[in-house]
């Protein structure tokens, strides 16, 4: 494993509350502490899901970065994987991935890939059970010949315990479903 | 490009970006596979049920689950459809991916495998044994302008490996050929036959110039499989096996008299 792969890897500064296993809606607190910045405050905001989404960008992050490496689809990045998505699109992603890998695509990606960036430009919902929002998703870090970044709807739920036994995401949230709509219509809210 | 993605959860979005920024649209509001719905259980393999019920047809695909370490691991998820030549095409779309996951993931424990396709369980096995090198030898540790120099290969021909499988016994028969860079430009083969010394080996070549070469010996293995009463043929491999710096003598006879 490249040492770059895992190079920035934050430490587990996530969920200190004490979260009851099986729980799936993070607790709201008043204030965040730099041990803590990542906890559920009482008003989610676009600056604090833009956080979130540095985060769970970096994990995503380093999984590409294993798998470039790798050229394959290696343990290591799908543990990061499934640690940021929810089962549903973690069979999405992998399958993305095995496309890429099988297609032999791996050489469109940079040969020592960032961060994609994901800026929240709406809050649709922003409640601790469901966060619904707009992204713009730059994919320039990562890729070659990426377009100019473009529109994306994000469903965050809290995070599974259960998906992350590594304590690799550092939030208390992990991707419900990420895309858009193909005719360009606003994604519907499942939040709602 | 449509794919078999699986469409978002509680979501009409139908277009997801991979990380190459490409969009991958599938299709609609079917949590499961294009063409498909996610099956939740029941029998293997398609066929009526019930006199009044429409058949269904099973196609399988990977997914990665997780073991009781919490490793991942490659397990199955099935899809239903209306006719079997849909499940048999979802399945032979699949192959590529069981490939590539088996190359990185054991089967979860008790995981149904893709019962169509014993040539996927063929291929991973194939790409894990250990195939023989050629150790290439010219004696007496040099050769001579003007005479044969005679290869010996030095590595079997035939190589038979077996393993046990949920399908049954799988058996690889692999067999190789040679193929032999001198190192003075000339390169010969395939041969059929091991080379062996003088007099009776039939790899040999005959060196014009003195000097050093490099011989390299090439060993291509072609190979069968032979599972659950199919056959198939496997990807190509190669082993090598290499004489540095062999010696190329030029003799001269003297005439005393």
């Amino acid at each position: 494993m490249g040492l770059f792969a895992l190079a920035g890897l934050g430490a587990c500064d996530g969920n200190d509350t004490e979260t009851p296993a099986g729980a799936t809606v993070p607790k709201a607190t008043s204030s965040t502490t730099p041990e803590n910045q990542y906890a559920v405050p009482a008003a989610i905001d676009a600056a604090y899901l833009n956080k979130v989404f540095a985060a769970l960008e970096h994990v995503d992050g380093d999984a590409t970065r294993l798998i470039v490496a790798g050229k394959n689809l290696v343990p290591e990045a799908a543990k990061r994987l499934r640690a940021i998505y929810a089962e549903e699109e973690f069979n999405a992603q992998v399958n993305l991935w095995l496309d890429i890998i099988i297609e032999k695509r791996l050489d469109r990606l940079k040969p020592s890939p960032g961060d994609r960036s994901s800026v929240t430009t709406k809050v649709h919902t922003a409640a601790p059970e469901c966060v619904f929002v707009a992204v713009m998703r730059d994919y320039s870090p990562v890729a070659i010949a990426a377009g100019p970044p473009d529109l994306e709807y994000v469903t965050l739920r809290p995070v599974d315990p259960q998906r992350d036994p590594f304590d690799l995401n550092p939030t208390p949230w992990m991707i419900e479903a990420a895309g858009l709509r193909s005719d360009g219509s606003i994604a519907s809210n499942p939040c709602a | 490009m449509w794919s078999d993605i699986a469409a978002a959860a509680d979501s009409n979005i139908d277009v997801r970006r991979d990380a190459t920024g490409e969009k991958i649209q599938y299709g609609g509001n079917i949590p499961g596979q294009a063409g498909g719905q996610k099956a939740t259980g029941g029998g293997g393999g398609g066929g009526a049920r019930g006199a009044a019920a429409k058949p269904v047809y099973i196609g399988r695909a990977p997914v990665l689950g997780l073991d009781s370490n919490g490793q991942s691991c490659v397990t199955t998820e099935r899809s239903t459809f209306d006719t079997a030549s849909e499940a048999a095409n979802f399945e032979a779309a699949q192959e590529q991916r069981w490939r590539t996951l088996f190359s990185q993931y054991a089967l979860c424990p008790g995981a149904e495998l893709p019962q169509a396709d014993p040539a996927v369980l063929a291929e991973v096995f194939w790409g894990e044994v250990l195939l023989p090198k050629p150790v290439p030898r010219i004696q007496p540790g040099w050769a001579m302008t003007g005479r044969l120099a005679y290869l010996e290969t030095q590595a079997p021909m035939t190589q038979t490996f077996t393993r046990d499988t949920p399908l049954g016994p799988l058996t690889i028969t692999a067999t190789g050929e040679f193929l032999v860079d001198w190192g003075d430009g000339t390169r010969t083969g395939p041969h059929g036959t091991a080379g062996a010394p003088w007099p009776d080996g039939r790899i040999t070549h005959g060196y014009v110039t003195a000097g050093t070469v490099d011989v390299v010996l090439t060993e291509r293995w072609r190979a069968t499989w032979t599972l659950a009463a199919r056959t198939g043929t496997l990807t190509a491999l190669s082993t090598e096996g290499v004489i540095a710096d062999l010696p190329v003598r030029e003799v001269q006879a003297v005439r005393n008299r």
